[in-house]
C-alpha cells in the first residue's frame, strides 16, 4: 500500500447513485487490479473525517477510474483539477481460476458497478462472462461504500438497467433471474456483490441447482465502511468459518462457503 | 527517555512521548515510544453487529464490540514480531473481557517485547478491584485507561490499587439516531482533544505522583505538545493513524526535533 496524490480528471454521475471519479495516474493504474480498492481523502480536511472507499471501476495502465456513492459529500465537493490523497492498492485482487471458462458475475442493485472491472478483465482473458443484475433484496446500510440503492424504476427491479454501452460487447448482460438454475449450472465461477440476504439466497440457489456448494466456486464481496483499510481498527471484521477475518486485509472477496452471512449485515 | 512505571519495580522506559494506539498488533515505526495494541480479550470476539461505524460531521462514532482474535492467537501470530519490535509493546485489554484479565496478564509475563499492559475501564467496572487482581497476577507495568466521564473520580483509587500510569482517556461515548433508533459508539474526532486536555489538567492537579498519558483528538505535533504542556508525560495517537497512516511516526519525529 502506498500513498498517492492524484489530480481528478473526471468526476460525474455514472448511473443512479453511483459516482465515477478518474485520475491520470499511471503508477496507481498499474498497481490496482479488479477487486481492489483505494481509500481517498480530500486532504487536509477532517470533514468528512474518514477516508472514502473507492472501488476500482476501470484501469488501462494510464488512467484509473473508481466508483463510490454519489450521495457521499466527496462527490459534490470534488472538482476536476482537484487533488485527492489516495491509499492504494488495498484488499486482494480477485483472481479467477485458470480453468474457469464461464464466469457469472452477480450484482445487487448498484453494487453491480463493483464487478465491471472484473467483467472486462475476464473478457480480456477470453472467458465467457455473464453480468447478471439482481434486484435489491437486502437492506443496504453499508455506509460509505457503494450501497444497494432504494431507487425504484417502476418495474420492481430496484435500480433499472445498467447502461450497456459501457460494457464490452462480449459481456452478456442479464436482467432476468440472476439466481436461475440455468445460470448457476452454466457457470464455472461466480463472484457476487450485494447484501447478506443476496448471499444467503445465492448459497441456497447453488445448492439447489448443483446439489452442493463447493469451496472456491463462489466468492462474495464484503462492502463495509473501512476506517483504516490496513487491519488496524477491526471495524471491518467479519465472521468466517476460519474465525474473524478482515474485509480490508483478508477480503474484500470471501469464499461463499467460508463466509457466514450474518457478519455482513 | 521517559519512565512510565516510576513507582514500580519493573520499568517501562520509552524514548519518545508518542505512543501509537490505533489498533493493530505490530508496527515498523522506528521513532514512536511504544505500540499499544488493539483492545484484546482472552477468547476471540466477533464483535458488534453492523453498523459498527457511523460518521458525524468532523468525526466518527465507532462500536466494534471489541472484535479481536483472542489473546492466545495474537501471541502466537505476533510473538516473533514483538521480539524484534523497535518499540515496546503494550497489550491493551478490552473492558468486555475483564474477568479474564488476570489470566491474560499472567500469559504475557514472559513474552519478549511486551513492556506493559493497558487496562480499558468503563464506568460499569470496579476499577480498583480489577486492578488489584491484575496486579497480583503480573509484574508487568500496568497502564489504566479511564473513561473521560469518571476518570477524575476514580484516578486516586486506581493509583492506590496498583496502576503505574493513567491514560486519559478512552474515547467518549456518543449517540446518534440511526434509522429511528439510538445507536451508541465511541467518538473519535479532533474535537475530543479539549475534553481530554481538561481531564489531564484536572488530574495533574491531584498530584497523584504517577505519569499521565493523554489521549483524544491528537492529529498533529502541535496537539501532542498541548497535552505535554498540560501535564502529560506521553500521548497516544489513535484514529488519526486510520486516516493518515504514518502520522504517529511523523509526530514522534517532529516532537523529538
Ligand atoms: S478497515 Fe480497519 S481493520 Fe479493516
Amino acid at each position: 500500500m502506498k500513498s498517492y496524490s492524484c489530480r481528478v480528471v473526471e468526476n460525474r454521475n455514472l448511473w443512479v447513485d453511483t459516482q465515477l471519479v478518474a485520475f491520470d495516474a499511471p503508477d496507481l493504474s498499474r498497481a490496482l487490479h479488479p477487486g481492489q480498492f483505494a481509500l481517498a481523502r480530500a486532504a487536509p480536511t477532517f470533514d468528512p473525517y474518514l477516508r472514502r472507499v473507492l472501488w476500482l471501476y476501470a484501469s488501462d495502465g494510464e488512467r484509473v477510474a473508481f466508483v463510490f456513492s454519489a450521495c457521499d459529500p466527496l462527490a459534490a465537493r470534488t472538482r476536476v483539477g482537484d487533488s485527492l490523497d489516495l491509499l492504494a492498492p488495498l484488499g486482494n485482487a480477485i483472481n479467477l481460476d485458470a480453468n474457469a471458462r464461464r464466469v457469472l458475475l452477480i450484482g445487487e442493485g448498484t453494487r453491480i458497478v463493483q464487478l465491471i472491472a472484473l467483467a472486462h478483465d475476464a473478457v480480456a482473458q477470453a472467458r465467457e462472462v455473464v453480468l447478471a443484475s439482481s434486484p435489491v433484496v437486502g437492506g443496504g446500510g453499508h455506509g460509505v461504500g457503494v450501497s444497494p440503492s432504494p431507487v425504484a424504476d417502476g418495474g420492481g427491479y430496484g435500480v433499472g438497467v445498467f447502461p450497456t454501452h459501457l460494457l464490452a460487447p462480449e459481456i452478456e448482460y442479464r436482467t432476468d433471474d440472476a439466481l436461475s438454475a440455468e445460470l448457476l449450472v452454466w457457470a464455472d465461477a461466480i463472484i457476487a456483490s450485494g447484501s447478506a440476504e443476496l448471499y444467503r439466497a445465492l448459497a441456497s440457489a447453488i445448492r439447489a441447482a448443483r446439489y452442493r456448494l463447493e469451496s472456491g466456486f463462489a466468492r462474495v464481496i464484503v462492502d463495509l465502511p473501512m476506517p483504516c483499510g490496513t487491519g488496524a481498527c477491526y471495524a471491518c471484521a467479519v465472521e468466517t468459518t476460519r474465525g474473524a477475518q478482515l474485509a480490508c486485509v483478508d477480503g474484500p472477496a470471501f469464499d461463499l462457503v467460508k463466509f457466514e452471512t450474518r457478519s455482513a449485515r | 527517555m521517559i519512565e512510565l512505571a516510576s513507582n514500580w519495580k519493573r520499568t517501562l522506559t520509552i524514548r519518545n512521548p508518542i505512543l501509537l494506539a490505533a489498533g493493530g498488533y505490530t508496527t515498523d515505526a522506528a521513532h514512536i515510544g511504544a505500540l499499544v495494541t488493539l483492545p484484546t480479550t482472552w477468547r476471540a470476539r466477533a464483535g458488534a453487529p453492523m453498523p459498527r461505524v457511523v460518521e458525524i460531521p468532523g468525526g466518527v462514532l465507532v462500536r466494534t464490540g471489541a472484535a479481536n482474535p483472542g489473546l492466545p492467537r495474537v501471541v502466537r501470530e505476533h510473538r516473533r514480531a514483538w521480539e524484534q519490535s523497535p518499540a515496546p509493546i503494550i497489550v491493551a485489554f478490552a473492558a468486555q473481557g475483564a474477568r479474564d484479565w488476570a489470566t491474560m496478564a499472567a500469559q504475557l509475563e514472559s513474552v519478549t517485547g511486551v513492556g506493559g499492559i493497558e487496562l480499558h475501564f468503563n464506568p460499569a467496572l470496579d476499577a480498583a478491584d480489577a486492578l488489584r487482581a491484575v496486579r497480583a497476577a503480573t509484574e508487568l507495568p500496568i497502564l489504566a485507561k479511564l473513561d473521560l466521564d469518571n476518570a477524575y473520580e476514580i484516578a486516586a483509587a486506581c493509583v492506590a490499587a496498583g496502576a503505574n500510569a493513567l491514560v486519559l482517556g478512552r474515547a467518549p461515548r456518543g449517540m446518534k439516531i440511526v434509522e429511528g433508533k439510538a445507536w451508541y459508539g465511541r467518538l473519535y474526532a479532533p474535537s475530543v482533544k479539549p475534553l481530554a486536555l481538561r481531564v489531564v489538567g484536572e488530574i495533574r492537579d491531584l498530584g497523584l505522583g504517577i505519569p499521565l498519558i493523554g489521549c483524544g483528538g491528537i492529529h498533529s505535533a502541535e496537539d501532542a505538545r498541548e497535552f505535554l504542556a498540560a501535564g502529560a508525560s506521553a500521548v497516544e495517537i489513535d484514529s488519526a493513524e486510520w486516516i493518515e497512516p504514518g502520522i504517529a511516526e511523523r509526530v514522534a519525529t517532529e516532537v523529538d526535533a
